[in-house]
């Protein structure tokens, strides 16, 4: 009848990139990944992405929802919701389904928005005629 | 045919009269089977494997965490469960597995209610429940170089966990079945304790990882490693998660 109390990383092997450390590289992960620190190179996950306040992402990042209130350098591709927060700074392209802008937060690129594959086609056309 | 192991220290009179209810207990409930206690001589990793090579079906050990920790390489990839009579200070890892101290341990064991566990794998050998390095001049490459991870001066201690977490704050119980290993990086708290030598560590990062390899930063000094609280080794490590490698007989009440 009551749940047993199971370990966090038996409900969701949720990754934390603290802010003491910098990851380096092409780092994928199947749970969760909150950001604190810095990351630079690509970051993909299958689930949510939490970049706070303070943190520094200078990758291209993929994920399924995506929350912003650091930085991030790079193109970010979310296959269900980004929403960026009144202290987020993005530098990069967005393609996603639905997108949250709250006021305060800062954005420098292009992006496409809907279902997946109507984004997609949009950024392809985009690509060939570039 | 069960092999009971005891650890030297039990030796010591205070532990006689325990011993004696352990005893009486395993005989009420039909598990004896064969005794060795540890001496200088005798190893107790080599007196598992010795067990196992005679037909011993199960192999249980009775001390603390330490002894646990030192046959866990026997029984690593064999069949034979491994059992645990806690008894004394010193026993998380009976914790962790839902054993209970002393004289209602045998109950569990005669229970027989087996699980398959994880190891880790330090440089070739098992470990059953964290590496801890201190400091942070290492470099550290994750799953065969695809990222590295790169501590700051703030990071203050390094643990890869599988079983059992070090005593830090924020941190949460390990999952010895997930195929995983978990790399923990904590930084030290300041706190009015310090000055009394007493240090405080919080959680900063953690990781979810399967292959890792941690070096000296800058070619330098090779860095001690502590595995499972008590063998000391040196960098560079490679360690890597070794996933359903360890039988043994757990309790209800286990943390997993």
């Amino acid at each position: 009848m009551f749940e047993k109390d199971k370990p966090q990383s038996s409900r969701n092997t949720e990754t934390i990139i603290g802010s003491s450390v910098k990851v380096k590289g092409s780092f994928t992960s199947s749970g969760n990944v909150i950001v604190k620190g810095e990351v630079e190179g690509t970051l993909k996950t299958h689930k949510d992405l939490k970049v706070e306040k303070g943190a520094v992402v200078k990758a291209n990042v993929v994920a399924e929802n995506v929350y912003l209130a650091g930085e991030i350098q790079g193109n970010l591709k979310a296959k269900e919701r980004i929403r960026l927060a009144s202290s987020a700074k993005l530098s990069g392209d967005i393609v996603t389904k639905l997108l949250a802008i709250d006021e305060g937060a800062s954005f420098n690129g292009r992006c496409s928005m809907g279902e997946e594959k109507m984004a997609e086609k949009v950024e392809e056309k985009k690509a060939k005629s570039e | 045919m069960y092999f009971y192991l005891y650890d030297s220290y039990l030796a010591n009179r205070k532990f006689e009269k325990k011993l004696s209810q352990i005893e009486a207990k395993i005989t009420s409930l039909g598990i004896s089977g064969k005794v060795v206690r540890l001496n200088i001589l005798k190893n107790a990793a080599e007196l598992a494997k010795d067990a196992i090579n005679k037909g011993a079906k199960t192999v249980v050990v009775i001390g603390n965490d330490k002894i646990v920790n030192q046959v866990i390489g026997a029984l690593a990839d064999t069949n034979v469960p491994l059992g645990i009579i806690p008894v004394g200070p010193k026993n998380e890892i009976a914790q962790v597995l839902g054993i209970p101290c002393n004289e209602y341990a045998p109950d569990v064991l005669s229970g027989r209610l087996i699980k398959t566990v994880d190891l880790g794998k330090v440089n070739g050998h098992y470990f059953l429940s964290h590496i801890q390095i201190s400091g942070n001049k290492v470099d550290i490459s994750c799953e065969d170089e695809q990222y590295e991870i790169i501590p700051s001066h703030k990071v203050h201690q390094i643990n890869i966990c599988n079983l059992l977490k070090p005593k830090i704050e924020s941190l949460g119980i390990c999952n010895p079945k997930d195929g995983l290993l978990e790399l923990v990086t904590a930084n030290q708290i300041s706190s009015w304790k310090s000055l009394f030598g007493k240090k405080k560590l919080q959680k900063d990062s953690l990781f979810y990882i399967k292959k890792i390899r941690i070096k000296a930063h800058n070619s330098g000094k090779n860095i001690p490693v502590v595995v499972d609280g008590f063998r000391v080794i040196k960098t560079p490590i490679t360690v890597e998660a070794a996933p359903s490698k360890l039988r043994v007989i757990v309790g209800k009440e286990r943390f997993f």
